[in-house]
């Protein structure tokens, strides 16, 4: 598999978000506004990562009695290093993602990725493997946070969470016709049904129809 | 599986949770010191204006409060400890900041969150009752403030959480007395004569009619504040139980059966300094009069009037 393909694959084919429906409990809760996204995503990329990584290196060693609790004990420790450092560096990123950045211990992406994937690849290609899957991550919580920020309150804007430099803070719809309904978990699971389906529209568009009763 | 394998799994394990235990400790100790620091931050100003002489603050993170109030403390190094307490108000929750020196004396109260009623409740962050609470003790009593007894004892709970806490910590014996609140005596107004205009409004209902002997016991239904102001859901008049000797017309005894006004305000003609002075007056007595308790004109004016209804009956 090409470095390239490898990378797409996490992206559009495996998107762990709309494709595989993993870690979609903290899609749904923190992708109210895309700076609360883009924060998960960034600490979900690292911790997936670092994991994949670290999985890879020790693949060969790693008793299989004892696998699972040996990647948790490695993905545990990583989220409770990256809680620490966003809790020390960021604090108001910290606190708008609450309780979800302890939460990415049992997010299925990491574990999956490390039982599916790093446990039986080289440490190059699990590294690629973690970034595509991140990415994929991100670009599900992204268009997710993008859609429900807009239509919810008609704006979209970003905020470097070290500095709290804006980088950019646009309103595109005037305040009297914004759908607050996209602000609740209701408009998370609405807007993500509708996503989805849009993918798998576009995945079948390119691959042959499906034989009737296959 | 035979003990090689079983030893050879538990030590794997064991290495991995130690290497994860150093890192994590390694990692702590890096941002244990930027994660206190921004702590103390957010609350820097009101820490100063409690202990003005110290620079030294500590965030203290394990602490136990069975109240819930406690939201968090800091240990001001060498003068005493600050707790951010916050309690729901009588519309809000109140939010304020205590200091206690480390000699057991409460050195200031900062009011940071207060949204209740303007007059009432909003007296919790004025001079008086802040200037009545510091000073004391750690077990000394704390009073209410007449007119807002909703706000003060949120108030005066979140106080005493921080006071509990602090006791528990020093070790200081707390005898209870210092928690014990008592409502204070509601203060009386304005005079009314029983056969004023005022008081002879027909919006009373006579419910019921009890006869033993001389005595009649009526039970009246009288509209109070909720009804009369308009705009309560569920808005109902208030009920009282008036005994009457029949033969020289004398109010014998008055209770409050059902009390629909304001909880903390309404509530206080069910006070004895207020219905005691009912007993003994004579209903066709012309001077016949009652005090009504300041700040609760409409609820002690629906008291009286449930007694005139029960004139001629």
């Amino acid at each position: 598999m090409s470095l390239f393909k490898n990378l797409s694959n996490g992206i559009v084919k495996e998107n762990p978000v709309f494709a595989l429906y993993l870690g979609l409990c903290s899609v749904l809760a923190v992708s109210n506004s895309i700076n609360n996204a883009l924060g998960m995503s960034v600490a979900v990329i690292i911790v997936l990562t670092v994991s994949n990584v670290i999985i890879a290196a020790m693949r060969k060693i790693i008793p299989n009695d004892i696998r699972i609790p040996v990647y948790i004990v490695v993905i545990a420790t990583l989220v409770k290093i990256v809680e620490m450092l966003m809790q020390a560096y960021t604090p108001e990123l910290f606190t708008a993602l609450g309780v979800f950045i302890p939460l990415i211990v049992v997010n299925c992406i990491i574990l999956g990725r490390a039982e599916a994937y790093a446990s039986k690849n080289t440490v190059g290609a699990s590294f690629i493997d973690g970034i595509g899957m991140g990415l994929g991550y991100t670009a599900g919580i992204f268009m997710l946070a993008a859609i429900r920020q807009l239509l919810a309150t008609g704006g979209l804007n970003l905020v470097n969470p070290f500095n709290q430099f804006v980088f950019f803070d646009i309103t595109l719809i005037p305040s009297e016709f914004t759908i607050p309904l996209f602000a609740q978990p209701a408009g998370a699971f609405i807007t993500f049904a509708v996503l989805a389906a849009l993918l798998e529209v576009y995945k079948q568009s390119g691959s042959k129809p499906v034989k009737k009763g296959a | 599986m035979n003990h090689k394998k079983i030893i050879h799994l538990t030590l794997f394990l064991a290495i991995i949770a130690s290497v994860s235990g150093g890192l994590l400790s390694f990692v702590n100790s890096l941002t244990a010191p930027i994660i206190n620091e921004n702590a103390i931050a957010a609350e820097k100003v009101t820490l100063k204006l409690l202990f003005p002489n110290t620079d030294d603050f500590a965030p203290v993170t394990d602490f136990e409060d069975e109240t819930g109030s406690i939201l968090s403390i800091f240990e001001a190094k060498g003068a005493g400890l600050a707790y951010k307490v916050s309690r729901m108000g009588y519309a809000n929750p109140i939010v304020m900041m205590v200091g206690i020196s480390n000699d057991g004396k409460i050195v200031g109260l900062e009011v940071l969150e207060l949204a209740d009623t303007p007059g009432y409740g909003m007296k919790v962050g004025e001079a008086p009752f802040i200037d009545s609470v510091v000073g004391k003790s750690t077990t000394d009593g704390l009073d209410l403030i007449s007119g807002s007894t909703v706000s003060s004892t949120a108030a005066i709970t979140a106080i005493n959480a921080a006071r509990t806490h602090f006791n528990n910590f020093k070790g200081i014996d707390d005898d209870g007395s210092g928690s014990v609140v008592t409502p204070p005596a509601p203060e009386l107004g304005r005079t009314i004569l029983l056969s004023s205009d005022e008081a002879t409004s027909v919006t009373t209902t006579v419910t019921n009619e009890v006869v033993n002997g001389d005595e009649k016991t009526f039970t009246v239904e009288s509209n109070g504040y909720s009804v009369l102001e308009g705009g309560y859901a569920d808005a109902k008049p208030n009920v009282f139980s008036i005994t009457i000797n029949t033969v020289t017309s004398v109010i014998v005894a008055i209770e409050v059966v059902e009390m629909n006004d304001t909880k903390g305000i309404g509530d206080k003609v069910e006070h004895e300094v207020f219905l005691s002075q009912f007993i003994g007056l004579e209903l066709e007595d012309e001077n016949a009069s009652v005090d009504i308790i300041s700040g609760v004109t409409r609820t002690s004016i629906s008291a009286i009037r449930a007694v005139m209804a029960t004139r001629g009956k």
